[in-house]
């Protein structure tokens, strides 16, 4: 085993990679795949190494190429459909929700859709209300899919590895700032099971549960009070479906105190989610209210002025914080 | 020999289109009784579509259909007694009892299910196509839409992607006339879907869809060439639904769908015109008919009568609720 410095596009490819070497039923799809850009990278040289056969570039037709990648997952390839921003996706939810989650049951479990569908969620330098939809509460909210969202350049690389080799449909999504991040991987990638939380940074008074490029945010946070006395633990989640409901419970208990960092919207996503897991177990009892940190409710505005206070700001959520003890 | 056809062909393609008849008409009487809690799409009046395509194809090529899937599943060669079982919901059901009526399974015969989605399934089909495509057989996928398919967005994007992936494809429009109650005429304004496939890259052409042996002949040389040129093709089978859009009645009279289209379709119906051609062309064969016919009843006999005793045996163990009685109006 060796452990490599790479950045995250540079996981990513490289998980797309092995897979495809490993399994030649694994092959890549989207919208300017194979150009010089390659999604920020991510899939600079596949084309080059496997022929266009195995990664090729497509017309401007979400769902049908959802239906595509169904029917092919269907004959037990492993299709990987990548999309540039997860707002297109939305073309596609007749293909994502009525058949790809719900062909396996329709079938009597007979059948399984090992397709994986990587997105990016925009973010930064003025994306706009189209480009920076979160839409992994609502991914989430559908039975039969899965949910990933990592966190770091090591998960991405392990987590994506796993969302191919998953059997079902998975929504593994990308948020742009971690495109920005450079980290370990040791290869061969290992595959990381969906549905393990991580606890990235032990505490005692509060519990912050994070996802995505929040988790980054949330450690920040939590660096922010330690200063001023006050021990946060940290939760990645790394997968909103499948979720690990016990993480959230073993800390909270102990906590009693919680804060759910989304980076979707404060209403009806991650936080919401948090607290029904909260609410409906008995050895969870919060000491002061559950906070939510996300974005405000309404669609990112265009530009970075403006979409600079959209965003939840650290030292604002910090004093939120400190009003709890 | 019926049109080209030898005699256990043309028998062949009698016996099926009667078994997918008596199985829908058994259906109908069974309805009443409520047992069958489903929305159920009868494919009576277009047996000769489903039955010409499927017999002219391998088991190994590989089959997406619609909500009306019944013909497609048993032409296909899916098992009977499975599909009855489904419709009583029981785990021993194709679809394990988790599909119903609308969603027929049978993996063993390549029968990759049905979706009821108008459209939905025909990018799925276009998908299958390119997976057999890198297996590198020369295995097709038949993918069935309605004309009301025709209408969605994502026909016309799979037509596209189709041609231009080259997939070895088979798109059949099984063209009713219409989606539910609403004719073809007031849902397209340019309704020739064969020009509209070659506007994509993808040849075509339409056949008399209750002509079992016209369709049967047709969907021979598409499957060749398909195979061969790994090009998609698309072949429209006009035809006409006898019975109503969903359930066991009818839907004719005022703001309904014209009578006199039912009178001169059913002078056209598939099973009836293919048993006088066989009684004026090959005299000698008209006995068989009888003789296949009866077999195909108490075979249906057969599996209903099963079914209907495991749902009961199960439902006297369960205590489900007991059926209500019969509401004409609503089945």
């Amino acid at each position: 085993m060796r452990v490599h410095q790479m950045s995250f596009d540079e996981a990513l490819r490289t998980a797309m990679m092995q897979a495809m070497n490993a399994d030649e039923r694994v092959f890549a799809y989207g919208q300017g795949i194979n150009d010089p850009g390659g999604f920020f990278g991510s899939t600079v040289g596949l084309a080059e190494k496997f022929s266009e056969a195995r990664c090729f570039d497509v017309p401007l037709s979400e769902e049908s190429l959802i239906g595509l990648g169904v029917g092919a997952a269907l004959l037990g390839r492993r299709p990987i459909y990548v999309a540039l921003r997860v707002d297109f996706l939305l073309l596609a939810m007749n293909q994502i929700v009525n058949h790809a989650a719900k062909w396996p049951l329709l079938s009597g479990y007979q059948s399984t859709v090992p397709l994986t569908i990587r997105c990016i969620i925009g973010k930064e330098w003025g994306q706009g209300a189209q480009h920076s939809g979160a839409y992994h509460a609502t991914f989430s909210q559908v039975p039969g899919l899965e949910v990933v969202l990592p966190s770091n350049v090591s998960d991405a690389a392990r987590l994506l590895l796993a969302s191919i080799q998953s059997d079902l449909p998975t929504i593994f999504i990308e948020a742009k700032p971690l495109y920005g991040l450079r980290g370990e991987v040791e290869l061969p990638i290992q595959l990381l099971p969906l549905g393990k939380a991580n606890v990235v940074r032990q505490g005692d008074d509060i519990t912050f549960v994070a996802i995505s490029y929040m988790v980054g945010f949330a450690e920040s946070v939590a660096a922010q009070l330690e200063v001023l006395g006050i021990s946060a633990e940290v939760i990645d989640l790394r997968s909103l479906s499948p979720l690990d409901e016990m993480a959230i419970v073993e800390s909270v208990a102990r906590t009693e105190r919680v804060a759910v960092f989304d980076v979707g919207w404060q209403r009806f996503g991650l936080a919401s989610e948090v607290a029904r897991v909260i609410c409906m177990n008995a050895s969870c009892r919060l000491k002061s209210p559950l906070v939510s940190v996300g974005q405000k409710w309404e669609h990112t505005p265009g530009g970075c002025f403006r979409e600079h206070v959209h965003y939840p700001i650290q030292s604002e959520v910090a004093d939120e914080l400190l009003e709890l003890f | 020999m019926v049109g080209m056809v030898d005699d256990q062909t043309v028998l062949q393609l009698y016996e099926m289109m009667f078994l997918i008849r008596s199985v829908d008409e058994r259906i109908k009487k069974e309805y009443s009784s409520r047992n069958i809690r489903m929305a159920v799409h009868l494919s009576i009046g277009q047996e000769a579509v489903a039955t010409g395509v499927l017999m002219a194809a391998r088991r190994s090529d590989c089959c997406v259909s619609t909500h009306r899937c019944h013909a497609h599943y048993l032409a296909k060669g899916g098992n009977l007694s499975e599909m009855i079982n489904e419709f009583y919901s029981l785990e021993t059901g194709c679809s394990r009892g988790y599909g119903g009526s609308m969603h027929l399974f049978d993996k063993k015969v390549n029968m990759w299910g049905s979706g009821a989605i108008v459209g939905g399934g025909v990018p799925i089909s276009v998908g299958m196509g390119l997976a057999l495509k890198q297996a590198g057989a020369d295995n097709v996928c038949i993918g069935f839409a309605g004309d009301g398919g025709t209408d969605e967005g994502v026909f016309y994007e799979s037509l596209n992607l189709a041609a231009l992936l080259r997939v070895p494809v088979l798109f059949v429009i099984e063209n009713n006339g219409y989606s539910t109650l609403t004719p073809q005429v007031k849902r397209q304004a340019a309704p020739d879907v064969v020009s509209k496939a070659r506007s994509f890259g993808v040849d075509g052409i339409s056949v008399d869809g209750n002509d079992v042996i016209e369709v049967y002949r047709a969907t021979q040389g598409i499957l060749d060439s398909v195979r061969k040129t790994c090009r998609p093709f698309l072949l429209e089978a006009v035809t006409y639904r006898l019975c109503a859009h969903v359930g066991p009645g009818s839907d004719f009279g005022v703001g309904r769908r014209p009578e006199a289209e039912l009178v001169e379709w059913q002078a056209r119906d598939p099973i009836g015109s293919l048993r006088k051609r066989i009684e004026g062309e090959m005299p000698a064969l008209s006995l068989k008919i009888a003789e296949i016919e009866q077999q195909v009843l108490a075979k249906v006999d057969s599996a209903f009568e099963t079914s209907k005793n495991c749902f009961e045996t199960i439902n006297a163990r369960i205590g489900l609720p007991a059926p209500e009685p019969p509401d004409p109006s609503k089945v």
